[in-house]
């Protein structure tokens, strides 16, 4: 099925990750078993509503979950071949900021006040390539600068955060996260921020400069037309599950799992009888308290017995479409072994 | 930095520093804190070389000059602030105590600032159990009242200037150490810290690097404020005889010895109490002006 120059083309492999917090009132199992693989080049979107897990599965990917509350289960992260789950935090300073990148959501508070943009772009630089020669340093970061498209580098290098505009900040944060050319690149709702035409202008460059570097990026948004702009791939998640995976395009025009059904019914901009817009009944689960059935039983249409006992392990409906449903499998005629849930 | 013909926020916002903003007023106001940097430059010097611009000797009796008035009250040249109760030179004393309130002043917020800034970037950064300890023992320190713990602590192990130095440290760290633990706690939930993690930096580097420089402004006020407050407890201290032994003059005591005398030389009261307030304002304002110096927001 799979060569062996497709295996060599994965960039991360996420097998069964687990994610919990410690918290006062419990435990918050944020994310729960989620595998997905990533190729060279290739974007995976991750959709989902706040505190379905998202951002802790970036954040776990690159080991910086808030300490101590949040752990890592179970599972594991391999990226190129080694196991980030396992690495010792000096092997993962090593690989944050020259292998692996993140983009985050605040472009207000990302950029530290108290630095020129200059100096803050030459940090990754600083810490990786052990570049001292500050004209060296100056020179690359108004290349990198240069690169996210920010008129007149020379001098905006001199520039302080608070002078920029969040659009240009973001683009600072881009320069930042690619100054060291990662092969992976982790962006956590990049335009949730930005005005609508400056989100725009970032996911265009985010876009142009993965292909220019052939990363790969996963992408992490709630919001679906920016996933459609982006991504190659998407993953729906819902309650720290991934509940669907396909290409984009077979996602939009065939959505399998209820919860996606509804998620494009909603943003169809859908009236009932009544005219009002369609939405889904009900709250989002509480992640302390989840039981081994499918999170979204409470909520779901199509809902049977079997939903609120065990969760679906996951089933191909085509080449690179997968969901986890009861009712999906029914309708498709697949009777499977029920794998149960840790 | 910008040519006024690009349309970037950035230079939109310097130019508009160059118009009459109630901000821009300030901050120029604020570029020339001229008197206090002449009266810190002028307190160093004396500080440093008292012994030999002294006119007299600071601690030399001679009763039969005693109350003399200062030159503007009708005394004489030779003691142009006049002399004290016992005939001491008051200028000469002036001098030689603004050595003492400088050491004690400077030694004080360097300690506290120090021990304060340190435990607060430990505390706020790793939380956990040394936040934990940190907070609570900062919370008994800020509970005892300040100046009758210092009391007990100077009477229990004597009067000296180390001891004074050692108690005011010990009694003032926990100031500093609550506010900016505070401020590293905002700070370091803002997404540049974790993005300097993303970076691949070290948590030393990040504390360093990174946490430090954005508490410098807090600090700064702190450090300020302090120094001026630690002149005040000095000097009620050594009012309260706890704090200098005599017959070493400080600003304090010579408040404290001329208080007797309120009615008929009240000079002997003016002129230490002036040179605490003048010392004090100008370090009020130094620490203004610094701390918006400091910030790149307000310097452009």
């Amino acid at each position: 099925m799979m060569t062996t120059s497709a295996e060599s083309s994965r960039v991360l492999e996420v097998r069964n990750l687990y994610t919990s917090f410690r918290t006062r009132r419990g435990v918050a199992r944020s994310v729960n078993g989620v595998s997905f693989v990533l190729e060279r080049g290739r974007t995976l979107g991750i959709v989902g509503e706040s505190g379905s897990g998202k951002s802790v599965t970036l954040m776990s990917i690159v080991r910086l979950l808030a300490t101590p509350a949040g752990r890592i289960e179970n599972g594991e992260v391999l990226f190129e071949g080694k196991n980030l789950v396992t690495s010792s935090e000096t092997e993962m300073r090593h690989i944050r900021g020259s292998k692996i990148s993140v983009i985050t959501q605040d472009p207000m508070t990302s950029l530290n006040p108290v630095y020129t943009i200059g100096n803050q772009l030459e940090e990754p630089i600083r810490q990786h390539q052990r570049i001292r020669v500050r004209d060296t340093l100056r020179r690359l970061a108004v290349g990198a600068l240069q690169s996210v498209g920010i008129p007149a580098p020379e001098d905006r290098v001199s520039s302080y955060p608070h002078q920029m505009s969040g659009g240009q900040r973001q683009r600072v944060v881009t320069a930042m996260a690619l100054a060291c050319r990662p092969s992976l690149i982790l962006c956590d709702e990049p335009t949730t921020a930005l005005d609508v035409t400056v989100q725009l202008q970032i996911l265009k460059l985010l876009r142009d400069l993965q292909k220019e570097h052939g990363m790969a990026m996963i992408m992490v948004s709630h919001d679906l037309s920016v996933i459609a702009r982006v991504c190659d791939d998407v993953a729906v998640m819902y309650a720290g599950r991934i509940v669907e995976k396909a290409s984009v395009s077979r996602l939009f025009e065939k959505p399998a799992h209820p919860y996606t059904r509804a998620l494009m019914r909603s943003l169809n901009a859908e009236t009932d009888a009544s005219g009002r817009l369609y939405a889904i009944e009900g709250q989002p689960p509480n992640v302390r308290n989840i039981g081994n059935g499918c999170p979204f039983a409470p909520r779901c249409q199509s809902v049977r017995s079997e939903c609120r006992e065990h969760f679906p392990h996951e089933i191909a409906l085509s080449p690179g479409h997968t969901t986890s449903c009861w009712a999906v499998m029914e309708e498709a005629g697949i009777t499977a072994p029920v794998r149960k849930s840790v | 930095m910008n040519s006024p013909a690009k349309t970037t926020v950035a230079s939109k916002s310097i130019g508009a520093s160059n118009k009459f903003t109630p901000r821009a007023f300030i901050t120029r106001v604020c570029e020339l804190p001229l008197w206090s940097v002449l009266v810190l430059v002028c307190l160093v010097l004396v500080g440093l070389f008292g012994p030999v611009i002294s006119p007299h000797d600071p601690n030399a009796i001679q009763l039969l000059k005693a109350h003399a008035s200062p030159i503007f009250f009708g005394g004489s040249w030779e003691y142009p602030l006049g002399t004290d109760q016992m005939g001491r030179d008051v200028l000469s004393r002036l001098i030689s105590g603004a050595r003492i309130s400088l050491l004690v002043g400077f030694a004080v917020v360097l300690g506290a600032g120090s021990i304060g800034t340190v435990l607060a970037l430990a505390a706020g950064y790793f939380g956990g159990a040394i936040d934990a300890v940190v907070s609570r023992v900062c919370e008994v320190f800020i509970a005892v009242p300040f100046v009758l713990v210092a009391i007990a602590i100077v009477g229990a192990v004597g009067a000296s200037i180390t001891n004074l130095v050692f108690t005011l440290i010990f009694m003032s760290w926990a100031g500093y150490a609550r506010v900016l633990r505070s401020e590293v706690l905002r700070l370091r939930e803002l997404e540049f810290v974790k993005l300097a993690k993303v970076a691949g930096c070290s948590d030393s580097r990040i504390l360093i690097h990174h946490l430090l420089p954005n508490i410098v402004n807090p600090l700064m006020i702190l450090a300020t404020l302090q120094l001026g407050a630690t002149i005040v407890i000095e000097a009620s201290l050594s009012f309260l005889g706890l704090g200098v032994p005599p017959p070493q003059a400080t600003w304090g005591a010579m408040l404290s010895e001329g208080k007797d005398f309120i009615g008929f030389h009240t000079s002997l009261v003016l002129f230490p109490g002036l040179a605490i307030f003048v010392v004090v304002l100008a370090i009020n304002l130094l620490g203004d002006w610094l701390r918006l110096r400091l910030d790149p927001r307000f310097r452009q």
